[in-house]
This record gives structure tokens, sequence and C-alpha cells, in this order.
């Protein structure tokens, strides 16, 4: 299964694809921003979304907007990592259709356990 | 008419009236008298009062425009005072304005962090490498895990720079922002360049080694660690030249000043 890591800063995308490595999900690609990830998402077929909100151009929270409101995408699960910790921004991407909500600074066990709630046990790796 | 003496005045007044109020017209005489007497009198009360007031409201009115004055003097010596504040945040000439000298100094901050975390991650993903070669090889499995806990650990306390980097991307911003309300400012209050340059001159620093106080270099500027031993050491560099400073060439008499 394919995972797509969004986040500007290369860091947080190096720390989260190693996380993702550690267990278990290896085929992984990395967008900066939330238009850069549609783009991919629009070419490839992605099992996972892990984005951060706060981008530029687009935000993570209008890439969800979109990704919900494309007939082939709607379905794709979405994670949200963010500094973004307010209850508002919380439940607009609730309300938004956010599968999960990981507040940064965050650990691996927050992460694989996330990411376990969202993935259906198909799509889990072995 | 002369006044009657004073032994005699009261008790010849008294018999006087007595006798005149004795007659109808003499009693009419007395009460329009008596009536003349009184208006003449309130008259007199009113004007004094006037006069009273007239006076009172001189001083009030000498009192409040002093007041108003001084409230007047304290304004434009604020405005004075914030004109030169304001011309001494953003001082005309290149390399010269401490907003936008704030504003790089922090981004290169975000730079620096990044760069470190980078390097931080480089060495938790070797970490973990090891870690895995060693469960390959069999190698003591505690010993491993806790290796690859380390690892990850490691791996996760990078994500400061994320965190770091957006708080300095919001102050970023609002040293923008400011700067572009002082530029504002400066354009209302008509600042010139030489009321800057006062300024400027009256904010230097009282330090004695003020002049020295930079704070880290940026990237291309400073010296290099190479360039400070070279120059420590007396070397020459390749081509025969003595070390020089990146911000300027500094001759051999100089240097040798510095060691005396």
């Amino acid at each position: 299964m394919k995972v797509l890591v969004v986040d500007d800063y290369s860091t947080m995308r190096r720390i989260i694809r190693n996380l993702l490595t550690q267990i278990g999900y290896t085929d992984i690609d990395e967008a900066s921003d939330g238009g850069d990830a549609l783009q991919k998402l629009r070419q490839v077929h992605y099992g996972l979304v892990i984005s951060d909100w706060n981008m530029e151009p687009m935000t993570g929270y209008d890439l969800l907007k979109q990704v919900r409101a494309d007939e082939k995408l709607k379905t794709t699960p979405f994670i949200m990592v963010t500094a973004e910790s307010k209850t508002d921004n919380v439940i607009a991407a609730k309300k938004a259709g956010v599968d999960n909500y990981i507040v940064k600074p965050f650990n691996a066990a927050t992460l694989q356990q996330k990411i376990n709630s969202v993935m259906q046990p198909a799509s889990k790796p072995n | 008419m002369s006044a009657l003496p004073i032994d005699q005045s009261v008790d010849y007044f008294d018999a006087l009236e007595r006798a005149v109020r004795e007659t109808p017209r003499g009693q009419a005489f007395l009460n329009e008298f008596a009536r003349r007497v009184r208006s003449n009198d309130t008259d007199r009360v009113m004007s004094a009062i006037e006069q009273l007031k007239g006076s009172l409201a001189e001083t009030i009115t000498a009192s409040s425009m002093d007041v108003l004055r001084r409230e007047l003097e304290t304004m434009a010596a604020s405005i004075a005072q914030t004109r030169k504040e304001i011309a001494s945040i953003k001082p005309e000439g290149p390399g010269n304005n401490r907003i936008v000298t704030a504003t790089e100094e922090l981004d290169h901050v975000v730079k620096s962090t990044e760069k470190a975390a980078a390097e931080i991650l480089s060495s938790a993903e070797r970490v973990l490498a090891i870690a895995q070669e060693c469960k390959d090889k069999g190698i003591e499995e505690p010993l491993c895990n806790e290796l690859e806990e380390l690892g990850t650990n490691l791996l996760m306390a990078c994500s400061f720079q994320d965190l770091t980097g957006q708080r300095m991307t919001k102050v970023v911003n609002t040293l923008r922002y400011l700067e572009t309300r002082v530029n504002a400012m400066i354009e209302i209050w008509g600042i010139t360049a030489q009321d800057a340059e006062k300024l400027v001159q009256h904010h230097i620093e009282s330090k004695p080694d003020a002049h020295l106080l930079n704070g880290p270099a940026k990237d291309g500027e400073g010296v290099a660690q190479d360039d400070i031993d070279r120059l420590l050491n007396g070397e020459h560099g390749e081509t025969g030249e003595v070390a020089v400073l990146p911000n300027g060439p500094a001759s051999q008499d100089d240097i040798d000043q510095l060691f005396k």
C-alpha cells in the first residue's frame, strides 16, 4: 500500500517516513504542500494520506476538502498531523472528513495507533 | 446739609420719622424712600457679584489655558520622541535596518536548525540501520531493541525543528508587518536620512566592546575556523598572502597589534 506524506518541512517528512518504515509501510511518497499532494493523488492510487495543516500555498485543510470533494479520492484515509491544536481546528477537520488527527510533537506509538485506527485490516502491513 | 451729631442722631432721627409718619403724605414718602434705598443696595450687591464672577471666570480661563498649553507641550514632546524612535528603528542605508536585520537573523536561525535537525536525523537513521543489521545477525535482541528505541527517540526529537520553524515564521511575518507599518509612519512623519543617522549614533550601545558584538555570522560572512587558525599561527595562504578577515583585508601590522 502506498502512503503519501505531505509536509512543507523536509525534516518532518523524513521523520514520518522513518516511522512508517519502522512499522512496516515502505512504499512512501512525499509532497511539500496541498497542491503538490493533490497532483500526486490524481496520478497514483494511495492507500493513506498523512498531511500537515499549515502549508503554503495549499494547506492540509484545503487538501482534505479537495480530496473529500473528489469522487475518486473521497474514500482515501486521511490523517492530519499538525501543530494546530485548537479545538476549532480539530472540529473543522472532523467536519471536513478527516479520519484522525495527531498533534505535533508526537511519538511513534501515537502514529502507529492512529494509522491502525483508520486502516482496514486488509491494508495493514504484515 | 451737614450730618447730625452722633450722640443725638438716633433719637433725633426717630423723632423726625415719627413726625413725618403722622401724615399720609409723610408715610408715603418714607415708604418710597425705603424702597429706593433697598433697590440701590440690591443693585450694588448684584454689581459686586457680577464683578466677582467676571474675575473668577478670568482666573478659570487662564488656568484652563495653562493646562491646555502644558498638555500640548507634552503631546508635542511625545510626538517628537516618537518621530526620533521611529527614525532609529529604520535608518536609511543598506544593512542598517534593524527590522530587516532581525528578520534575516531569524531566517538564519530557521535554516541553522533545519541543517542541525537533518544531521541528527542522518545519525538517527544510521542508528536504526545498525540496530536492524544487529538483529539480522542475531545479536542480542534486547540490545538491538534498545538501540532501535534510541534511534526512534532521536528521530522524534528532531520534530522540534518543525515547531520552532513555524514559530519563527510567525515572528518573521510579524516583523515584516511591523516594517510595513514603520515605513508608512516614516512617510507620514517625513523623517529624513539625517534624522535617522543622528538617532543611530544616539542609540549605539555603551559597552566598550559593543562594536565587536555581532552575534553568530551568516553563511558567507564571518571567519572560517581554518582562517582563524592560520591567523593565529601566523601562516600564509596557498598563494602566499596573509590570511584575511572576510569583511575586509587586515594588514599584518593590524594583526600584530591584536596580539601585543
